[in-house]
């Protein structure tokens, strides 16, 4: 009988030999570190370094307090997120980013969820009790706002709300089980389609007002951001 | 101008970087691309905190949690279209031994999910003991244990032909 760690280990061994130089690691792990040191300088002009590289989703204001909501233009208008009409709700300030070179602003966070930060690729949205304390590159238990090149699987059902067409479907998670997705169906956030991934047992209708409150600067009446 | 960190890294990457492209490689079922990009994404991550990395757990158990958790992260985004941010590394053209057992192995990989395969590869290609592998992905004993059991059974099925042993526990307990 041949042991299975011993089969793992000749499975591991390269298809072909190759080197790669610990230069090349050294590099991309500066050019990381200058990246996270910008973005702890925090302010608009930190955030607009991160957009040109990145690319992704970037919050234009400090990362040292990413729970806190950067203040809306004077004459947006304001409600809670606990308004009568969820699909119009906002936040009591709209959180202000960039999808790739797009800006765009977040009008609804789910009442018991706030922001824990960002990456590069996406805003993460935490519960704000009982939320596992993991870095914002770990999804799980949480909800996550990105930009896909490519849009989502043509499952599920297709709704509207607030005048745009999301698809709603449901994909596996790591273990398996159901999680709930919204994308968006035109390519207009970004890198191209709008996706709102949530966790086993979230609200899809609540996805589906954060994927409608998440707005191109500019429309909505939302003053467009440099 | 050379740093302290670079000098630690430098080190690290030089006797484990083999290591973590081998555990890449499983968890991407032989996918070089994306084992290299995955053992990137970690080695980046490592360098951005190695000053506390050096200081807490030791880059080598921190390597792998960044692997394991960023490759099942990863995975639950696959619906998108994974972009390159780096060139393969030069072939040189040496054939790999045993070639059509290590093509049955990573396809059996394959069939396997995402979580399951992390708790394979640590526990029996790194040597991770139970409570290890729970600590390293952020789960209990409990499920380290019904995870492998059940990628094992999976993999029973699918390396029959190979006649594999895996009936037994692997890796330190």
């Amino acid at each position: 009988m041949t042991d299975l760690a011993e089969l793992l280990d000749r499975a591991a061994e390269p298809a072909a030999a190759h080197v790669v130089p610990v230069d090349s690691d050294i590099a991309r792990g500066r050019a990381a570190l200058r990246r996270r040191r910008a973005g702890m300088a925090g302010g608009v002009c930190a955030a607009a370094l991160l957009v040109s590289g990145a690319g992704g989703f970037v919050i234009t204001r400090s990362a040292a307090t990413p729970e806190r909501v950067a203040p809306a233009a004077a004459s947006h208008p304001t409600t809670t997120a606990r308004s009568p009409h969820p699909a119009r709700a906002r936040t009591a300030a709209p959180f202000r980013g960039s999808l790739g070179a797009r800006p765009f602003e977040l009008h609804y966070v789910p009442p018991g969820w706030k922001v824990q930060g960002w990456t590069p690729e996406s805003l993460v949205l935490v519960h704000t009790d009982g939320s596992p304390h993991t870095t914002v590159q770990d999804f799980e238990g949480k909800i996550a706002i990105e930009s896909a090149a490519q849009p989502l699987p043509q499952t599920g059902i297709v709704r509207t709300l607030d005048g745009k067409r999301f698809r709603v479907t449901t994909l596996r998670s790591a273990d398996g089980s159901p999680t709930p997705v919204i994308g968006s169906l035109t390519p207009s956030y970004g890198k191209g389609y709008l996706v709102v991934q949530g966790t086993t047992g979230a609200d899809a209708a609540e996805l589906l007002k954060i994927a409608a409150g998440t707005v191109p600067a500019g429309h909505d009446g939302s003053p467009a951001l440099g | 101008m050379t740093s302290e960190r670079d000098v630690g890294f430098t080190e690290f990457v030089t006797a484990n970087r083999g290591r973590l492209e081998r555990a890449a490689r499983l968890l991407t079922y032989g996918n070089e691309q994306d084992a290299e990009d995955l053992v990137q994404q970690a080695l980046t991550k490592l360098y951005v905190h190695w000053p506390r990395v050096a200081r807490g757990t030791g880059p080598l158990t921190y390597s792998y949690r960044i692997l394991t958790t960023t490759f099942i992260d990863e995975s639950r985004r696959a619906w998108r279209r994974h972009e390159r941010t780096g060139s393969l590394p030069a072939e040189t053209g040496v054939p790999a031994p045993d070639a059509d057992t290590r093509a049955t192995v990573l396809a059996a990989l394959a069939a396997v999910p995402p979580r399951q395969r992390a708790v394979i590869v640590l526990r029996y290609l790194l040597d991770q003991s139970v409570e290890q592998t729970a600590t390293l992905l952020h789960c209990s004993e409990g499920t380290v244990k019904s995870q492998s059991a059940k990628a094992l059974a999976t993999l029973r099925i699918r390396l029959a032909d190979v006649h594999t042993d895996t009936t037994h526990h692997g890796g330190t307990s």
